[in-house]
């Protein structure tokens, strides 16, 4: 059996512009989500009437069906949908490019906005009574005091939620979209040579992906030992105090 | 939704392909989360064991199946593996009828895919266990295999329950990736319909709603599931009254 | 009862307070009157609801009813807003409450800026100067984790001062501290009161209680069961109940009845 290592090394330029396409798409519905997110997450931990209710709606739907059912829903729907609000009242052809950032950054925000969620629930009362209690208005609270402190025990699992993203961008495969996957799937069959691009289609996710977890690890490891209230906690174990 | 009634190219109607649909995701869920449970067990607890080598190679399978999209995976097992195989397989492969042809690869791609998760949430679940249910273990005299099967694995499995029911809604939807390998489950013939049909609304909310009602039997389901399996003393949380 | 002349200077009127948490009454009618410059304590059994009390007043617990007014100092008016009432009203909370991610320094600049619209130059000579008063000027770099309790209770009172309260509220300061930093923090809260500072406090210390304040107050079962100064309060107690308690607290801690008998 034979693997024609030239075909992919001269298909590289194309395969890399596929790439490049995979990761913007995934920055963008990563940044795109985590600000829609945080701010569907701070409705509902607010209990913002009606509208914590259409998040919690908006969130368990787009948690409970297919990422493919939802791109095939904004492929089809959106431009009918545009069409009926401007006044010429066609469907405008949007992109299937600009298709896929929307649609991944509203179906990625649902999960974001339950790990903020998550992440809001844990932070001690106090906080939000110490707050209240110095007088900061509810946008200050969130601002300053909150928001900064969630960020910092969910971010791993908010770069894993970002790892799995990027693996399913590669399903807009199904709207024709050339990422990496596409790009690779396009050679392929017009070359029949299915086995070479796929594996190394394959390899190339593997590597990225298992770098990008493991370099999350080590971060995660890092904070740990920085953090204040580590070093402090390591000294007091050390010196055998149990309460300094 | 009247369309779903109309005859459709076939002579059967739309519905009937809305429904033939979710015979190919049941079983396709059914079959892969059965193998995905059993294989993510065995590698989930190989992962906790003293024994290096078996440590070393969970560790592996686990990276490797978790970091490759469940997309690529099903592409290399309904295109690459007919062809590095030796020929007389490949053929026999290639031979397959479909729907067959498509449901094989995709029952090996998602339950190899969910295993590489499942077996994340068992390690978790196993490593959560104080160190002490092993040293007791071990001074009864259970052997290593023992001990999981009677004592940590129960209890860990138990853990993990409400994250298995997340792994079974991912795994409900990712059925649907096997479209793309000719699999004709419920969002594939959706599809089908809103070609055929041009009634994109009525297509989609109609697998939309299916799949929901799904879900909703599981969550059912895995709620009766855990009350069952509850251990006396223990609160939802699973955590022991100390 | 009330002329013109006995309502000046107050600056807390609450009436019929009342309070429940579905079935259970957890304040029965509260009537009490704080004047300007006055030192309150306020004891009782656990339960009691004497915290609840203090959070009803900076609206950290909304009540049944009754009223809690607040009254500006200097224009004689009810505050009716929520966000001047805790302008008005600083509290120092049993766990701190310190923002974990923020200085010492910012901890305290965080609420001039943001509430009073003091610029950030000012806020920070205005935070040194609390951190100074309340002596952990030399932590101001530091995060809350790397100080101990006791220091992080009193940066917790410089926090509150730094917003200028004109009453201070405190619930339980030092209960959660070990028994070798309580002094250190009562020492700051006596410092405050010798300057004239509004207070009410809810603690167990009744040495504390007897040195500073103005008038003590038992709530029991939701209720005052009795208030007066610390003099009559703790050596010819009117009730019953009050008798019962102070026997419980002071058989606990015979240092404490030795502090309160030599005063």
């Amino acid at each position: 059996m034979s693997f024609d290592f030239a075909a992919v090394v001269s298909a590289t330029p194309y395969l890399l512009q596929g790439l490049l396409f995979s990761v913007e798409l995934t920055l963008v519905a990563m940044i795109g989500g985590m600000l829609l997110g945080t701010f569907m997450a701070i409705i509902r931990h607010m209990g913002v009437p009606v509208a914590s209710e259409a998040v919690r709606a908006y969130v368990t739907l787009m948690r409970s069906i297919p990422l493919i059912l939802v791109l095939f829903w904004f492929f089809f729907l959106v431009p009918l949908l545009l069409g009926h609000l401007t006044p010429a009242g066609h469907s405008i052809p949007l992109g299937p490019r600009f298709t896929a950032f929307i649609t991944f950054t509203l179906f990625e925000s649902a999960y974001y906005a339950e790990i903020v969620r998550a992440g809001l629930k844990a932070i001690d009362k106090g906080q939000y009574e110490g707050a209240k209690a110095l007088g900061l208005s509810t946008s200050s609270m969130y601002s300053s005091v909150v928001v900064p402190q969630v960020l910092r025990p969910t971010a791993p699992i908010i770069v894993s939620q970002t790892i799995i993203l990027f693996q399913d961008t590669a399903l807009v495969y199904v709207l024709s979209l050339t990422d990496f996957l596409g790009a690779a799937a396009k050679i392929a069959q017009r070359d029949s040579k299915l086995v070479e691009f796929y594996s190394t289609v394959a390899v190339v996710y593997l590597l990225i992906c298992s770098i990008g977890s493991e370099l999350s690890e080590r971060f995660r490891k890092k904070q740990g030992q920085r953090s204040s209230n580590g070093r402090l906690e390591r000294a007091k174990r050390m010196f055998g105090l149990a309460r300094l | 939704m009247q369309v779903l009634f109309d005859q459709a190219a076939d002579g059967g109607t739309y519905l009937g392909w809305l429904m033939s649909g979710l015979f190919w995701t049941l079983l396709l869920w059914f079959v892969s989360g059965v193998l995905a449970f059993a294989i993510g067990i065995g590698v989930g607890a190989a992962r906790t064991v003293r024994h290096l080598p078996l440590r070393l190679a969970a560790r592996l399978y686990v990276q490797v199946f978790r970091n490759v999209p469940l997309l690529v995976q099903m592409f290399l097992w309904y295109f690459v593996l007919p062809e590095v195989i030796p020929t007389t397989w490949g053929s026999a492969i290639k031979q397959i009828a479909p729907p067959w042809a498509s449901f094989y690869p995709a029952v090996a791609g998602l339950s190899l895919y969910t295993a590489s998760r499942i077996a994340e949430q068992v390690r978790a679940g196993v490593n959560s266990l104080s160190d002490g249910q092993r040293k007791a273990a071990d001074a009864l005299g259970l052997t290593a295999f023992q001990t999981y099967v009677l004592v940590l694995l129960p209890q860990a499995l138990r853990i993990t329950i409400p994250t298995l029911t997340s792994e079974a809604l991912g795994l409900l939807k990712n059925t649907s990736v096997a479209l793309t390998i000719g699999l004709l489950e419920i969002t594939a013939r959706a599809a089908q319909i809103n070609e055929f049909t041009f009634r994109t609304f009525d297509a989609f909310a109609s697998a939309t709603i299916l799949y929901l009602l799904i879900a909703l039997v599981l969550h059912q389901v895995a709620f009766q599931v855990e009350r069952i399996l509850r251990i006396p003393g223990t609160s939802p949380n699973n955590t022991s009254r100390k | 009862m009330d002329d013109a002349f006995s309502t000046q200077n107050e600056i807390l009127q609450i009436e019929g307070l009342e309070q429940s948490y579905g079935a259970i009454s957890v304040l029965k009618g509260i009537d009490l009157r704080v004047k300007k410059g006055e030192r309150i304590v306020i004891c009782g059994p656990s339960g009691s609801g004497k915290s609840t009390l203090i959070r009803c007043i900076n609206g950290l617990e909304t009540f049944k009813s009754g009223t809690a007014h607040v009254i500006d100092v200097h224009s004689g008016e009810r505050l009716r807003q929520l966000k001047d009432i805790r302008r008005e009203v600083g509290m120092v909370f049993q766990s701190f409450n310190l923002f974990p991610h923020l200085s010492v320094i910012e901890n305290c600049m965080l609420a001039p800026v943001k509430v009073r619209g003091v610029k950030k130059t000012e806020a920070r000579e205005r935070s040194l100067y609390f951190l100074n008063k309340v002596r952990v000027l030399d932590q101001a770099k530091k995060y809350p984790g790397q100080l101990s309790g006791g220091q992080q209770q009193r940066v917790a009172i410089a926090r509150a001062l730094c917003v200028q309260p004109s009453i201070m509220l405190f619930d339980e300061p030092t209960s959660a501290l070990d028994p070798e930093v309580v002094q250190e923090v009562l020492a700051t809260i006596v410092g405050l009161a010798k300057e004239g500072m509004t207070m009410i406090c809810v603690t167990h210390e009744m040495g504390f209680a007897r040195k500073v304040a103005d008038r003590v107050i038992l709530i029991d079962e939701g209720k005052i069961v009795e208030e007066a100064a610390p003099a009559q309060f703790f050596d010819m107690p009117r009730h019953e109940r009050t008798r019962a308690f102070l026997g419980r607290v002071l058989h606990g801690h015979p240092e404490t009845a030795r502090r309160l008998a030599h005063g």
